[in-house]
């Protein structure tokens, strides 16, 4: 009798080793990646004591002296931190809020084209932004926008105020958001077309024949084909919400604006000395914490909503 | 397929709406192409240089005659290459797995990974590490820690996700393994992802120059935007000579050869992306396998 | 969820000790026969390899075998940073800066060198530093001990150069090129209305500005009433910081008035002297610039002068003196000759064969000038030849092919520039064989129009010599450029700008600079007799 329940318990629940016998091919997969994010992402993480440790090299890492929150006190109590912080939520953001949507919008635009040569000269150009570096992009944008330049002039054939992108705050606050959406637009857009091209074809026609049109097809087929691409991508982006995108700040940012386009990045680099190895780590280690915590959250809550479908974990 | 008045002005206005957004974004391109072929002078004359106004090929000579300018192609091209079939392996070995129910761990293995998506150990450690595994002044450094990238892998699980369940079913009642159904079957209903994530990784290996300045210091294995950048910083001998002008002053390099060395840069990548497009047309899953 | 993380946790926490396992290690350089060796780092030459003939010259002269590290100028210090971190200290450290100096002083990679062994080792290193600026050991002093040799870049003394269209001034009807604060107002106020360039347009202006290079900007209005806005100075013989320096409201005011009047093109909050503003001169949109001090020769075809006239004809360019203000004030910011610094690794501390070998290497480059030139730039008739024996290297030299391209000629280990440091001489050659090299015709226009005296250089050289400066000061000068940029554009007065920089300056660190500045004053004279009385 009891041997019979401890058989009928094995056959319920095999015992893990039976699991990775069935399965080893699957484990056989997961191992280079695996092998490479322990060797290359997770070796070099003992890097995070620094923000806890008055870093000194001769020592080591581990050598040197514990100094707890020190440098995270350091970090929160600069002069103009809630400022610098409240700067950095505010662009990124925007970013989030303009430059999530717009290279879904892009994607479904481009799919409504009919011409595919056409369709693939479009999609080659609005990809170029991303090769080049925000040095340059910078100095053409300076070049654009200028009081003297062609934007400003066409305000003024068009009869309004000439507009000072660089040196009024919140102009430039909107520069720094649309010439980033502008530049992410057209490879962000990859991965939709992407799914796009995995729906299946035979949707629209039926969808056709049952007299539904383009813009019902984009609704209703085109755009819940690629929720899960969306969703994921959205969570994926939510990790990032602190960096506000220093590359692009630091190139176009210049001291009448510092005010509004002081981010977390800028700041650490100039308040606080480059070679403050241990506030800046704690910097960094903050902007991963609460980087963490949304995409946890947004995953969480993604999901509950959807029945553990859609959410990255 | 007969179309109503609405959709007519939807047509036209997408392509006008396009074409504007297209050519805001060739714009640079055109810019910095302009200002490479131009003079000097007519380089900083100001303007908006949508074409040189007298073509000059002065710049682009600068750039080759470089006698490294080969060698420090073919690292960028062996970089980019070799890093991108490993990766493309590993990431989609990686995301495949996540994406099949049975696998054993899942949540443990995802964890993993989405973690370094947002933690990591700063520039210094992560030196100290290379210089331990003895990559430093090895070629391998471009590849090793570029193999696993935890968005790609995650993209690329979203879509395996949807190749339905039966599918491995049905062979495996055939007698097949993993592996074959991997190669045989998923790979080539995936081409679109396929093509989409190796497209990432190529443009993210051609475009990384950081861990070449940093990790390499043998002339020989450095890649090509180093060595642009190094020409931008050494180009005019004659003003350097005899203290014309201070040789930390980068910015003396005329604009033209910077434009020159920007379109040197990113030409070659660019022509990657026609050339993967078809992948991306309308339908590539064929309806039947929808099952 | 929760298992997952504890075992996320435990992965993390297995491989940090591996990894700081691994670490601990790192270990000095042995040299594998009786030579000596000497690892030498510097950020020129990027492109070279071991084994140039500036290598092998060095190392038959002074029987040592030299391990050259070429590293690149860009993210140099970062590089170096990691080198360091790794265990490995090379014999000779190259810095950049003087901030460097102390950060690398406080991680304990860097030896001291007593003032004692470099003049007794290398007296005419030491005598060169005494003659050419002896503030320069500043930028080795760290905590009252040196801890290198400062070094020297003879063009960085030279002021800046004030350009004019001298055509649009004379459609103007002004015949002679401005002297005076208020005879400038005059010109480029007529430059601004009066249409110069004839095409019937408003489009034109007096000058614009750069903000962003903070030294710059508007320095020879500043000039004119005597301060430096962004630098410590001397004032009636106490240390005060430029931007609260007498003069300088007056500066503000007078900017303002100009920028009101349509002087001052609206750009000059974007534009860089190094690009835009530069092409807004030769574009033809400005009358004037303060050009950056690079170029000395204006019959360069590179030069500003030159670009203008190929692009506009009937351009007349005339280099300027910068103009007096109301108390005969004029000039410039200047960074003055002093440049990075030549330090050691901690290792030479305790062994002073190598050290005393070192200096011995530096005092024979600086002595022997044959040896310095075949090191700088090769043999004669192999590497490059003169243009015009007679006149020596006044006359100018040309290098043979493939040495005219200045990658090829840095790969093969030569550096051209007599000016200033380069990877095998990293001391700068003495003043008297620089002026060797300057080009005949050169001389004069230096003579007049970039004499030294134009040039104002900070009262310690450069403003981060101050212990806390990498602390607070961007900081503050961010804020101080803001204040007056706003100042310029009539959003607040000049009395506003002070009370408000006050404020920031007091809240920011800046007392704390104050006294350090007190503090090295008064210390100074100390170092001086110090070095100098040897």
């Amino acid at each position: 009798m009891k041997n019979i329940s401890e058989l009928q318990l094995k056959n319920d629940r095999p015992g893990i080793f039976t699991i990775y016998k069935k399965h080893w091919p699957l484990l056989l997969m997961l191992l280079p990646g695996f092998a490479a994010l322990v060797l290359f992402n997770y070796v070099p993480m003992f890097g995070i004591l620094i923000a806890f440790k008055d870093y000194k090299f001769m020592k080591g890492i581990i050598g040197s002296e514990w100094v707890g929150m020190e440098h995270f006190i350091t970090l929160f109590s600069q002069q103009n931190f809630g400022h610098v912080i409240t700067n950095t939520l505010w662009i990124s953001i925007m970013k989030l809020i303009f430059g999530f949507p717009m290279p879904i919008i892009l994607a479904l635009l481009l799919n409504e084209l009919r011409g595919q040569k056409f369709k693939n000269a479009v999609q080659t150009c609005t990809y170029l932004p991303h090769f080049f570096s925000w040095v340059v992009l910078a100095g053409i944008f300076k070049m654009v926008f200028a009081n003297a330049g062609p934007v400003n002039e066409l305000l003024k054939i068009l009869g309004m105020d000439s507009a000072d992108f660089f040196g009024n705050g919140g102009l430039f606050r909107g520069l720094v958001v649309g010439t980033a959406v502008w530049q992410g637009a057209g490879w962000g857009a990859i991965v939709y077309l992407a799914a796009l091209s995995g729906v299946d074809e035979t949707l629209y026609e039926a969808a056709t024949i049952d007299g539904a049109g383009r813009l019902r097809q984009v609704f209703c087929i085109s755009i819940p084909s690629i929720i899960p691409t969306i969703i994921t991508v959205f969570i994926l982006n939510l990790g990032n919400v602190l960096n506000a995108g220093y590359d692009q700040i630091y190139n176009m940012y210049n001291p009448t604006v510092y005010e509004v386009a002081d981010i977390i990045d800028t700041y650490v680099l100039r308040a606080l000395s480059a070679m403050d190895y241990g506030v800046g780590t704690a910097a960094e280690l903050f902007k991963s914490i609460i980087g963490f915590i949304l995409v946890m959250a947004a995953n969480k809550l993604t999901n509950k909503m959807s029945d553990n479908e859609l959410g990255i974990m | 397929m007969k179309r109503t008045t609405g959709e007519k002005i939807f047509n036209v206005c997408n392509i006008i709406f396009l074409l504007l957004f297209a050519f805001t974004t060739l714009y640079p391109f055109l810019y910095m192409l302009s200002i490479s072929l131009s003079s000097a002078a007519e380089a900083s004359s100001g303007g908006f240089h949508l074409y040189p106004k007298d073509v000059s090929l002065t710049a682009y000579k600068m750039v080759f005659k470089n006698d490294n300018l080969i060698i420090a192609y073919a690292n960028t091209i062996f970089r980019t290459v070799a890093g991108t079939l490993l990766g493309l392996l590993v990431t989609c070995f990686y995301g495949y797995a996540l994406a099949r129910e049975e696998t054993p761990h899942k949540r443990f293995f995802t964890t993993v990974l989405v973690f370094t998506m947002l933690f990591n150990g700063g520039k210094i450690p992560t030196y100290l590490v290379l210089k331990q595994y003895h990559l430093l002044d090895n070629r391998w450094v471009y590849i090793l820690p570029m193999l696993i990238s935890a968005y790609n892998v995650i993209v690329s699980r979203a879509f395996f996700m949807s190749i339905p369940n039966s599918l491995n079913e049905a062979a495996k009642i055939d007698g097949a393994g993993e592996f074959k159904i991997f190669f045989k079957i998923i790979v080539p209903l995936s081409k679109p992802i396929i093509m989409t994530i190796a497209l990432f990784l190529a443009v993210a290996h051609w475009n990384t120059w950081y861990d070449s300045l940093m990790y390499i210091t043998d002339n020989k294995k450095i890649v090509v935007q180093v060595l642009l950048q190094r020409i931008i910083q050494e180009s005019d001998v004659t003003l350097i000579t005899q203290g014309m002008i201070n040789p930390d002053a980068t910015e003396f390099t005329s604009s033209t050869v910077k434009a020159a060395t920007v379109i040197v840069a990113i030409l070659p990548i660019l022509i990657f992306y026609p050339f993967i497009q078809k992948y991306f047309t309308k339908g590539m899953m064929i309806g039947a396998v929808k099952g | 969820m929760a298992i997952t993380m504890k075992r996320t946790t435990a992965i993390l926490l297995a491989s940090s000790m591996l990894a700081a396992a691994l670490s601990g290690c790192g270990g000095a350089q042995k040299s594998s026969d009786d030579k000596m060796t000497i690892t030498w780092l510097a950020p020129y030459n990027q492109g070279a390899s071991e084994g140039t003939n500036a290598e092998k010259l060095l190392e038959e002269q002074f029987n040592v075998e030299i391990k050259p590290l070429f590293y690149p100028k860009q993210n140099y210090n970062d590089k170096k940073t990691m080198l360091l971190a790794g265990g490995e200290i090379p014999d000779i450290i190259y810095e950049m800066d003087p901030s460097y100096v102390a950060n690398d002083v406080s991680q304990g990679f860097l030896a001291q060198v007593d003032y004692s062994a470099i003049a007794e080792k290398a007296p005419s290193v030491y005598e060169n530093i005494n003659n050419e600026e002896p503030k320069a050991w500043l930028y080795s002093r760290v905590d009252g001990k040196n801890y290198g040799i400062p070094n020297f870049n003879y063009t960085n003394q030279l002021g800046r150069l004030g350009l004019w269209r001298a055509d649009w001034l004379k459609n103007v009807g002004i015949d002679k090129i401005p002297e005076t604060i208020d005879e400038m107002h005059d010109a480029l106020l007529k430059i601004t209305t009066q249409d110069p360039d004839g095409n019937g347009k408003n489009d034109t202006y007096g000058m614009s500005g750069d903000i962003s290079n903070w030294h710059t900007m508007f320095s020879e209005v500043f000039g004119a009433y005597g301060v430096l806005p962004y630098n410590w100075m001397k004032q009636n013989d106490k240390v005060v910081y430029g931007g609260f320096a007498d003069g300088i409201t007056d500066a503000i005011d007078t900017l303002a008035q100009w920028y009101k009047e349509g002087i001052i093109h609206p750009d000059f909050t974007t534009d860089n002297v190094f690009d835009s503003g530069k092409d807004k001169f030769s574009g033809g949109s400005v009358g004037y610039i303060n050009q950056n001090g690079g170029y000395i020769d204006p019959n360069d075809t590179g030069c500003l002068a030159a670009v203008t006239k190929q692009l506009h004809p009937e351009a007349d360019v005339k280099s300027s003196k910068f103009v007096k203000g109301p108390n005969g004030d004029s000039g410039t910011q200047c960074w003055g000759s002093p440049c990075h610094i030549v330090c050691f690794g901690v290792q030479v501390e305790k062994d002073e064969a190598k050290l005393n070998k070192i200096l011995e290497i530096f005092e024979t480059l600086m002595t022997d000038d044959e040896l310095l030139k075949e090191v700088k730039i090769g043999k004669e008739g192999e590497i490059w030849n003169y243009r015009d024996a007679s006149k020596g290297f006044a006359g100018g030299i040309e290098f043979v092919s493939p040495y005219d391209d200045g990658t090829q000629l840095a790969n093969a280990g030569y550096d051209p520039s007599f000016n200033a440091p380069s990877f095998f001489v990293p001391l700068t050659p003495s003043r008297t064989v620089y002026e060797e090299f300057v080009l005949e015709g050169q001389d004069e226009f230096i003579e007049e129009y970039k004499q030294a005296e134009n040039g104002h250089t900070d009262l310690f050289i450069k403003p981060d010599v101050l212990p806390s400066s990498a602390k607070y000061f961007e900081n503050l000068r961010t804020q101080q450029i803001n204040l007056i940029v706003k100042a310029i554009k009539g959003e607040i007065t000049s009395a506003q700008y002070l009370e408000q920089f006050g404020t920031i300056w007091k809240n920011g660190g800046g007392t704390t600079l104050e006294e350090e500045a007190a503090e090295l004053n008064a210390e100074m004279d100390t170092i001086i007799e110090e070095v100098c009385t040897r």
